[in-house]
């Protein structure tokens, strides 16, 4: 057939000459037919050649077999929910995989066969640790036919308790995310080894790799990482040194700390409240009794070391650098330092009077350095203080490039069910504060709570009741609750939602942002049925 | 509802309408949703009200959208609706334009019954007219031939590189031409010819092969009266694939059984879709290939669902081993079921199978006779179905099957293949094949990683579709179920 096959290639007329053809059975076989010229008995020879090959086919040699699949395996989820979940493969409502994972996970299921290789070919790698986990033996073992695949054995073991026998190629070769998974993982074993590993790959680390990965020294931090770190302060991205000077502060007794509090102390002094001054005097007549004044002093121009050191980074537009200096020293500082110098608690610091033009960026400072050291004594007093009245007077310009800074992730490391009652207090009081419940609302953790769900609900149905025609933030925020609102309140989502009849562009607003809350709550509500709100 | 969602989704036209069909599988775009034994029935809300219904005998349906997708995603929705939530349409009389549908749909059957009828009596009636006509389409045909020999010389002669550079025209027009000459078969071979160039490393020689086998279509089609019978049907309907029903009713071989629709093959050639549809018996264990032909994107005329079975009769092309056939009566299309009988039975039928199997060639003409002791004794107690996938068990038996079938006739070049115990292994170099013992198949095309997924390296039972190079798989027994695959 070859030869036949390469003449036909050329061609005849390139062929000069007669063609080659094969001899034998064909060869007796086209003297039957009438006489032919030597293009058609070429063509006649291939295709009696095509008949004899598919008559001749022998079968290939077999190759040695992989080892199967483990036999015992999770069960695997009910066809309905394997429907959902294939849907969401192909893209349909794709953000809703993590949650639906997630549950699949929890019920101590796994993904069904047919949907494993469009799971595995998932482009999207935020979701790989969500599919790594409902994967199953089977999954597992079908991944190690693919390289492209290769990432879900090393996300699981890298999601593993115990550090993955291929960690050191993982960290050599793997995926940043990966990456970072073994680094956090040998740090919890071996904080030494962590950090000679990162130092070790320091120099050659991609300028964007190294603030990630820095970060993660996080884990198992103690002074022994203080000599590396010191060195990330000479880093060239500011980025790498701001996250150094983040840890830095986070071991006591480092040199750093103390040349920052010394820093600090320079700027900030506390007067103890003497009477008749005028601005105590408003403050009690307010119900809030100041304990004295901190005094701000900031330097006209920025000492260059502390440039160099990580703690200044360019202000946002529109807020004065001297106020960002400020800000960002006081968000570096454990708050603690200031009960110790100043002898105050928490509350009492705060009702300390303050230059107006200073106020905010202590505040601010105040709750970026309580999330960032964890004080937990001053979630609640700070809180309270940023809703109070006090709150009412900040110049919003200052809260953050963005927008949900610095409450936002105050309320996400508080305890979840702090966090919700806040938010939940928020909604109900629908009172305007410097930080809106909407907000807190992007800060929940996920599902909210049905507590909050309820308030929510109830406060959309309210304003959609009262004042349909008027354009309000409660429009936008349904896409998020449809993602975020926690199973107990499906029903009362999907219950009717009375729109009144007309076109202006607000009712037809409402009307196209509840169909798709209604279609995201469903697929959640399905999805739930079929596998369970574990 | 009989059918499962993905049995639905696998009707869809497209990608796109399988999404709508989905979005509009929810109860709040329909009103008046119903359904009872004959038919599934709504009204869907879109740009304007769209009637829907579908008829629960075939799957055939109806929409009154403008839509010219088919089904359209109304149609689609419907019958997702009913596979997924039942409940959703309430059982209950159907409304007028349900019953006006299905009553036109009756008298639509019983005109076409009449109208052949009156034919047969007019050919009978004027034998000497039905000749003349006869003789011109001949006339015809060996015109389109002549034509078609020309083109085959000239490729020949010219030499096939560079064909992967040809427009699609190139071949086009030469299928025109075939189709203006009443020989539709060979126009059909010649368009799928334009595929090949340039479609795989090995496309010369499959395209010297496709060229070959068309240069003997026509070889033989001239010495047509040196044929048997058999093989001058067979020879026939490769020109002219259009066997009328009358002819077709008369002559073919009418079988009887419970067939399994275990997979379907459908290839886009421009303007016309070509779909095969692999069926087997359940008693009979009769391979047969249904091939329905559709025109700019209208619908099958007959509705066949892959992973679906129908007691029903099938009357064969006649030919030499008979294996194209339509479907003459139906019953209900249900949901394939896996082996009902657990693996003690299983072995009996493969012992069975063994008794009566094909490579005793059977002789043209009597193809059921030599599979009659096979089916007999397959034959289990009352109420119980044989196992679903009952074939080979080794490549070698089924490769000497096909060298059996060409031998008696060469022109058949897809079989049906159905492997008991094979092990799906992706080689080291990146091929894929199935393996029994020593012995392996190629699997065609690449990305079999359903089919590797659902084995999980184990042995399992299998149906596919032999292109005489490669097997392409249809679909799988896990456990019970049947699964169909992805047809690359």
């Amino acid at each position: 057939m070859e030869a036949i096959t390469k003449q036909l290639l050329v061609g005849t007329s390139r062929l000069g000459g007669a063609a080659k053809l094969e001899a034998g059975e064909v060869e007796a076989l086209l003297a039957q037919v009438q006489p032919v010229d030597q293009e058609m008995r070429l063509l006649l020879t291939a295709g009696a050649w095509a008949a004899y090959g598919q008559a001749g086919r022998k079968p290939l040699a077999a190759v040695p077999l992989p080892e199967p699949a483990p036999e015992t395996d999770r069960p695997v989820v009910s066809p309905r929910a394997a429907r959902i979940l294939e849907a969401m493969f192909a893209g349909e409502h794709r953000d809703l995989l993590p949650e639906a994972l997630e549950r699949v996970c929890a019920a101590g299921l796994r993904l069904p066969e047919h949907l494993l290789p469009k799971a595995l070919d998932c482009p999207d790698e935020k979701y790989r640790p969500y599919i790594a986990r409902v994967l199953g033996a089977r999954g597992l073992w079908l991944s190690r036919f693919h390289p492209a695949w290769a990432w879900a054995t090393m996300t699981v073991e890298a999601g593993s308790e115990t550090m993955p026998a291929d960690a050191e190629e993982i960290w050599d070769s793997g995926q940043i995310r990966l990456r970072e998974a073994v680094l956090r993982q040998l740090r919890r074993q071996d904080p030494a080894r962590g950090r000679e590993w990162l130092a070790g790959s320091w120099a050659g680390e991609k300028a964007e790799n190294r603030g990630r990965l820095l970060a993660v020294l996080e884990v198992g931090l103690s002074g022994e990482d203080e000599a590396f770190l010191e060195t990330a302060l000479t880093n060239r991205a500011l980025r790498v040194r701001a996250q150094a000077a983040e840890l830095l502060v986070r071991i006591s007794g480092s040199a750093f700390l103390q040349r920052l509090c010394e820093r600090a102390d320079a700027c900030v002094s506390f007067k103890p409240a003497t009477a008749g001054k005028i601005t105590s005097r408003l403050k009690s007549l307010i119900g809030r009794k100041s304990s004295g004044e901190l005094v701000i002093s900031v330097p006209q121009d920025v000492d260059a070391a502390w440039k160099q050191e990580g703690i200044i980074t360019a202000p946002p537009q529109g807020v004065g650098p001297r106020a960002w200096w400020l800000s960002r020293i006081i968000g570096l500082v454990p708050p603690a330092h200031w009960q110790e110098r100043f002898n105050l608690s928490p509350a009492e610091l705060l009702t300390a009077t303050i230059a107006e033009e200073w106020e905010t960026a202590v505040l601010k400072g105040l709750t970026e350095a309580a999330t960032l050291h964890d004080a937990r004594e001053w979630f609640d007093p700070l809180w309270d203080h940023w809703m109070g009245a006090a709150g009412l007077r900040k110049d919003e310009s200052l809260i953050g490039t963005d927008r949900n800074e610095p409450l936002g992730p105050l309320l996400a490391r508080m305890d979840p069910e702090d966090a919700n009652r806040r938010v939940e207090q928020l909604i109900r009081e629908e009172r305007s504060t410097p930080f809106s419940w909407f907000r807190g609302l992007e800060c929940l953790p996920r599902p909210w709570t049905p507590e909050v769900g309820r308030a929510y609900l109830a406060h959309v149905r309210d304003r959609l009741k009262k004042a349909p025609r008027v354009s309000n933030v409660e429009i936008q925020t349904l896409d998020l609750a449809a993602r975020a609102l926690p199973p107990e309140c499906f029903d009362e989502a999907l219950r009717e939602w009375d729109v009144p009849e007309g076109n202006d562009y607000t009712l037809q607003y409402w009307r196209s942002q509840l169909e798709k809350f209604t279609e995201v709550v469903l697929i959640r509500q399905r999805f739930v049925k079929e596998v369970g709100s574990v | 509802m009989p059918l499962s969602v993905d049995q639905v989704l696998a009707m869809a036209p497209d990608a796109a309408s399988a999404a709508a069909g989905r979005k509009l599988s929810s109860t709040k775009s329909w009103s008046g949703l119903g359904q009872n034994d004959d038919a599934l029935w709504g009204e869907c809300k879109g740009s304007a009200v769209y009637q829907v219904r579908v008829s629960c005998a075939d799957w055939s349906y109806k929409c009154s959208c403008p839509s010219r997708k088919f089904p359209c995603k109304h149609v689609l929705g419907l019958m997702l609706m009913a596979a997924q939530d039942p409940a959703a349409l309430p059982v209950g009389p159907p409304p007028q334009w349900i019953v006006e549908w299905l009553e036109k749909r009756q008298a639509t059957a019983k005109a076409r019954e009449t109208r052949q009828e009156k034919k047969k009596t007019a050919t009978m009636a004027d034998p000497a007219a039905a000749a003349r006509r006869a003789a011109t389409r001949e006339k015809r045909v060996a015109d389109g031939l002549e034509r078609l020999e020309l083109w085959l010389r000239d490729l020949a002669r010219n030499g096939l590189a560079g064909l992967e550079a040809k427009p699609f025209s190139f071949w086009d027009s030469q299928a025109a031409s075939l189709v203006d000459a009443q020989a539709p078969g060979l126009a059909t071979r010649v368009r799928s010819l334009a595929a090949i160039p340039g479609s795989s490393p090995d496309w010369p020689v499959r395209l010297a092969e496709g060229l070959g086998r068309t240069a003997l279509i026509v070889q033989a089609y001239r010495r047509l009266a040196e044929l048997s019978p058999a093989m001058q049907a067979e020879v026939r309907s490769l020109v002219r694939w259009a066997v009328s029903q009358d002819e077709l009713a008369a002559v073919g071989e009418v079988v009887e059984d419970t067939w399994s629709v275990l997979g379907q093959v459908i290839t886009d050639e421009d303007r016309l879709r070509v779909q095969r549809s692999w069926l087997q018996g359940r008693q009979t264990r009769r391979a047969a290939l249904i091939l329905q032909f559709s025109a700019a994107g209208a619908a099958f005329a007959e509705p066949i669902v892959a992973g679906t079975q129908f007691v029903g009769k099938l009357v064969f092309y006649p030919g030499a081993c008979p294996q194209r056939a339509r479907i003459v009566e139906r019953g209900e299309a249900i949901k394939l079921t896996g082996n009902a009988v657990a693996a003690p039975y299983r072995r009996d039928a493969d012992a069975t199978l063994e008794a009566g199997k094909m490579p005793a060639p059977l002789k043209a003409g009597e193809p059921a006779s030599s599979l009659e002791a096979g089916r007999m004794a397959a034959s289990p107690e009352a109420g119980r179905m044989p196992a679903l996938l009952v074939g080979h068990d080794s490549p070698e038996t089924f490769l000497s099957e096909v060298a059996n079938i060409t031998a008696r006739n060469p022109f058949i070049e897809r079989f049906l293949c159905v492997l008991n115990d094979v092990v799906p292994v992706h080689t080291g170099s990146g091929q894929w094949q199935v393996q029994s013992g020593n012995q392996a198949l190629p699997l065609a095309g690449d990305g079999h990683w359903r089919l590797l997924a659902l084995s999980g390296g184990q042995p399992v039972d299998l149906a596919g579709e032999w292109d005489g190079h490669a097997l392409m798989p249809l679909g799988v027994m896990v456990g019970d179920r049947y699964e169909l695959l992805p047809v690359a």
